[in-house]
């Protein structure tokens, strides 16, 4: 599993993206039965075993809060941009994973659908985007967890309108293209998980017999081609003003502990109750102890 | 595999009221310094927890990461391994200076200034990928 920092140039994101298109592409006899492995198989194979099980194993890792780099972000842009062509009939998205908080979802999604890129203009986004086929009923279901708290525990911090009011929801499907899973930091307001489970992979996957339900904060569309599509929001843990002492890194540290418990079980999102588990772990890592 | 920046953050934070951005002189305080980047910081807390599961993971996490032939640069190998994490992701490069990130903090801790040396990211070379793929 390949994690890449958003600080680097586009050369280099390009270029690690590339490679690793590659090797996906070279490791595709060796992967299917490497399925299951030990921790010590996961040292030697990991390039492998994990790109068998996401397309392209890259969580990309965001810049945040840097007053001067307004497109850092979205350096990693260009290289989809150029990796695309080679996907062909291939629907997964070339990055797996990425972790923006609600700036830089805005700076991501700005950036894929203008000029010079325009990136929603590719036939490959038009391509997933239909197979989704969200209609009426996902626009209900949105509508209807907009309306929940933010949290269970305190009603002061208003609702879940943001994801509909500041098109949170909406930037996050249309970059689904792009990027397999997205993690998006809602800082106070959590976490809102939004990604895709591909046709192959969601045949056994516990989310398949899973419908949208307001009250566990999750909507669960099913897409033409048997892809699953998950929006789920992981309200913060409650702490009292006075235990926080540092957010500085708090990000950082979030996603280490989502990559860790991805380096273990890589499918950790196709399942309900493995996806709780990390999001729990990643939260709780944050805690004084 | 974590690619990306690892930078040395320098804090300096003044005991007296008086601005030192203002001051054209120095004032009394404190320095400290601790490691940073946003990628390293991912790398250290993913070591954390994979070898809080299992000591036989404490190879898991690796870091890839430019840095400069300079002093700055051993500090940071030298750190990360006393943290237990393996540092043979760090690779120096010819001619760069080592990320580093200078912070100015008023008295109560608020950041007013400083400086930011993140050059060498540019240095990143795909081979520093390839070459620890071989290794991993």
């Amino acid at each position: 599993m390949i994690a890449v920092d958003g600080n680097l140039s586009e050369v280099g994101l390009t270029s690690v993206l590339r490679q690793s298109i590659q090797d996906n592409v070279q490791g595709m006899g060796l992967v299917e039965s490497t399925q299951s492995f030990h921790t010590t198989d996961l040292l030697h194979s990991s390039v492998f075993v994990s790109t068998s099980l996401h397309a392209y194993c890259i969580h990309m890792l965001m810049v945040h809060s840097e007053p001067t780099s307004v497109t850092k972000s979205t350096r990693i842009l260009p290289a989809i941009a150029s990796s695309l062509h080679r996907l062909q009939s291939d629907l997964r998205a070339p990055v797996s994973f990425a972790s923006p908080n609600l700036l830089e979802l805005k700076q991501l999604y700005t950036h894929a659908r203008s000029e010079p890129l325009e990136l929603t203009s590719h036939d490959h986004w038009w391509k997933v985007i239909d197979n989704f086929a969200l209609g009426t009923q996902y626009r209900q279901e949105l509508e209807l967890l907009a309306r929940r708290d933010a949290d269970d525990h305190s009603g002061n911090k208003g609702t879940l309108a943001y994801l509909v009011d500041q098109g949170v929801a909406q930037m996050a499907v249309h970059l689904l293209p792009f990027f397999q899973h997205l993690v998006i930091k809602c800082g106070e307001f959590g976490i809102f998980a939004v990604f895709r489970i591909p046709q192959k992979a969601a045949k056994t996957s516990p989310w398949v017999n899973e419908r949208s339900n307001i009250k566990e904060r999750h909507i669960v569309a099913h897409g033409k081609d048997g892809e699953i599509l998950v929006l789920k929001h992981f309200p913060a843990l409650v702490l009292p003003p006075e235990d926080i002492l540092n957010v500085t890194g708090a990000g950082d540290t979030l996603v280490g502990s989502v990559l860790a418990d991805l380096a273990q079980a890589p499918t950790a999102f196709e399942d309900p109750s493995t996806l709780d588990l990390l999001m729990s772990r990643a939260q709780k890592v944050l805690l004084p102890h | 595999m974590v690619v990306g920046s690892a930078a040395i953050d320098i804090i300096s934070q003044a005991d007296t009221s008086e601005d030192p951005l203002q001051s054209k002189s120095t004032l009394p305080g404190k320095v400290s310094t601790s490691l940073g980047g946003v990628g390293r910081n991912v790398a250290e807390a993913a070591h954390r927890i994979l070898t809080a599961t299992s000591s036989s993971l404490t190879r898991a996490s690796v870091l890839v990461s430019p840095i400069g032939k300079d002093s700055f640069g051993r500090m940071l190998a030298e750190e990360t391994n006393r943290i237990g994490m393996r540092n043979d992701g760090l690779t120096e490069v010819e001619n760069g200076r080592t990320a580093v990130c200078n912070m100015i903090l008023d008295r109560t801790g608020n950041l007013i200034g400083g400086v930011a040396d993140m050059d060498i990211i540019q240095e990143f070379k795909p081979e520093m990928v390839c070459s620890m793929r071989h290794s991993y």
